[in-house]
């Protein structure tokens, strides 16, 4: 291997690394508790499809924010032995493509837009379980047709951000086609920790922005819709 | 712990002891393959891929050229952060193209410098779509390019510094006449020097390597030139921006292939390389067959060549050519080298250059 850098900026490169592996400290997060209360015999009837028999799925635990606003339920398919989490809030921008992470585990899931998270096989232990959910500080829609550099404005965005805009480029010359995304936020002192790119209702795309920008390659015939900011 | 994830298990993991370098990297990408790694892994992956990249990034963009407010450490970051892109599954897509099973197990059984140098070219590729992707924000130091050129200029003979009506022309006379000076505007002189730059591939020089090399060309040509000192800083500005989107200072090996086409490249240009080797051996014995030479000496210029074409095809030679045979003759001072090697290393140089250009033409 090469040389070791100096070590300040050494360290700076492993500030970033973490924030690429490690779990992040998201800072608007909302804290979910255990919540004591009989579970549903009929999980279907609260943030599920219902297309599956409910017999297959089995209740594991409830969770839920102080006000009660946010509702985490996970639920275990009992054949495959993965877990499933069901985020529900009044408002849509608050369950839909939103991170949950678990205390005492490194990795963190995004909710679909319907607020579902796949959560794979876990061990899960019942007691005690916290969980934070950290829902977009910005949205932005991405225009259909993107052929330059367009600067675009939030459709949503928390008072922190409210006066941010994004820089997009679609690089369609390159293979696989590329699209840049640079963040500014005028004042704004907090820092971006996520950039998700919402392709369709299932695919998604996570960047670790490095000041402010990020590069995404697209997948085949895919053009993204929205873009969601996480600090 | 409340929570703990079964895929994450040890019992998945190979045994990583006695591996070193690059292999241990392989094996952990092998991990991320899987989707059976640590924290650990991915952050040891990360490091040691931005200090790969680190070097490249200096030799890339030299000291005239700042991209915004990035720095070079900034550079790499992005250019990884781009290879661990998440999907909604946590899976990483773009990494996974890159170093997919088949990629894997090829260099599972390879050598730890093939996939060293694959490793490299892959970063090297990805280094130049960042530089393009950032290329509206490239910001030329022009002040400090202007002061080198003035400090060069006035050591190159031809080249004259003139004050004509407050503006400061450069003048180039290989003869000390300027009628020899090709007829047409100052836009056409402009494009017609960009075009000689670029063709001589003097990218990725610096300032009085550059201004050297066009003198050499001019002189050759016999041309002579009259412009304004801020359409040479131009000239070298956009030669080196070229240099940096393009990548013109190395053979440009497969840069726009797929990894599965990139291992087979890799594999013809081991043939291609040892067909070279032995060219270049019957051409130096001719060299040994005139006294010219001894065979000991012959074995350096080869293996000292050698050298310089792995660099070429891991992005670019890294050293002034002396410091290739130097290896090899520790004792070679630089003047004998001017004296009597320079001209028979250079010219081995230009005949494999030559050599992988028509390889490549032939292939495509």
């Amino acid at each position: 291997m090469s040389k070791a850098g100096k070590p300040k900026e050494k360290s700076e490169s492993k500030d970033f690394c973490c924030s690429l592996c490690q779990k992040t400290e998201f800072k608007e997060t909302v804290t979910l508790f255990h919540w004591y209360t009989q579970t549903s015999p009929f999980p279907y009837l609260l943030g599920f499809t219902g297309r599956t028999p409910f017999e297959l799925y089995a209740e594991k635990i409830t969770l839920a924010s102080a006000d009660r606003k946010f509702l985490l339920r996970i639920l275990k398919d009992t054949l495959s032995g993965e877990h499933q989490a069901y985020l529900l809030h009044e408002e849509a921008h608050k369950y839909q493509n939103t991170f949950i992470t678990f205390e005492h585990s490194w990795k963190e899931f995004l909710t679909d837009c319907q607020g579902q998270a796949r959560l794979g096989r876990i061990d899960l232990e019942l007691y005690p379980v916290k969980a934070s959910v950290c829902p977009p500080c910005a949205i932005f829609q991405i225009p259909s047709f993107l052929n330059c550099a367009r600067r675009i404005f939030p459709s949503y965005a928390n008072e922190n951000w409210k006066n941010s805009s994004l820089v997009m480029e679609l690089f369609r010359e390159q293979t696989p086609l590329t699209l840049k995304i640079q963040v500014e936020k005028p004042e704004v002192e907090s820092e971006l920790k996520r950039i998700v790119l919402i392709l369709n209702n299932r695919e998604r795309l996570i960047a670790v922005p490095r000041k402010g920008l990020a590069l995404f390659e697209l997948p085949e015939k895919v053009i993204p819709v929205q873009a969601n900011l996480y600090e | 712990m409340a929570l703990n994830y079964g895929s994450a298990g040890k019992s998945g993991q190979i045994e990583e002891e006695g591996l070193a370098g690059e292999k241990k990297l392989l094996i952990k990408f092998l991990y991320l393959i899987n989707n059976n790694y640590h924290e650990k892994d991915l952050e040891e992956l990360i490091i040691a891929l931005v200090e790969l990249l680190l070097p490249t990034i200096k030799r890339e963009a030299g000291p005239y050229l700042r991209l915004a407010n990035y720095q070079q450490r900034d550079i790499a970051l992005i250019t990884i952060s781009s290879l661990f892109i998440k999907n909604s599954d946590g899976r990483f897509p773009v990494l996974e193209k890159l170093f997919n099973w088949k990629i894997t197990e090829k260099f599972l059984i390879a050598g730890e410098r093939d996939f060293k140098r694959y490793l490299k070219k892959i970063l090297s590729r990805r280094l130049k779509q960042t530089f393009y992707y950032l290329s509206s924000e490239i910001r030329p130091e022009r002040a400090r390019i202007r002061k080198e050129i003035l400090y060069s200029l006035k050591k190159i003979p031809d080249f004259r510094i003139n004050k004509k009506n407050h503006l400061t022309l450069v003048n180039f006379c290989p003869d000390g006449d300027l009628s020899q000076r090709p007829e047409g505007s100052a836009e056409n002189e402009y494009s017609n020097l960009l075009y000689l730059c670029l063709n001589a591939c003097l990218g990725g020089l610096q300032v009085p390597r550059f201004l050297k090399r066009l003198a050499a060309i001019l002189r050759e040509k016999q041309m002579a030139i009259e412009i304004p000192l801020s359409s040479l800083v131009d000239l070298y500005v956009e030669t080196q921006k070229n240099y940096l989107l393009t990548g013109l200072g190395s053979i440009p090996f497969a840069s726009q292939q797929e990894p599965e086409q990139l291992v087979n490249f890799y594999e013809n240009f081991h043939k291609w390389q040892s067909e070279l080797q032995e060219k270049n051996a019957l051409l130096l014995n001719k060299y040994i067959r005139k006294n010219k030479m001894t065979a000991s000496e012959k074995e350096n210029y080869l293996k000292a060549l050698n050298d310089l074409i792995l660099d070429w095809y891991d992005g670019g030679q890294e050293k002034p050519l002396l410091d290739y045979l130097k290896k090899y003759q520790p004792d070679l001072q630089s003047e004998d080298y001017r004296k009597e090697k320079r001209k028979i290393f250079e010219y081995l140089v230009k005949n494999s250059k030559n050599f992988f250009k028509n390889k490549l033409q032939a292939e495509a």
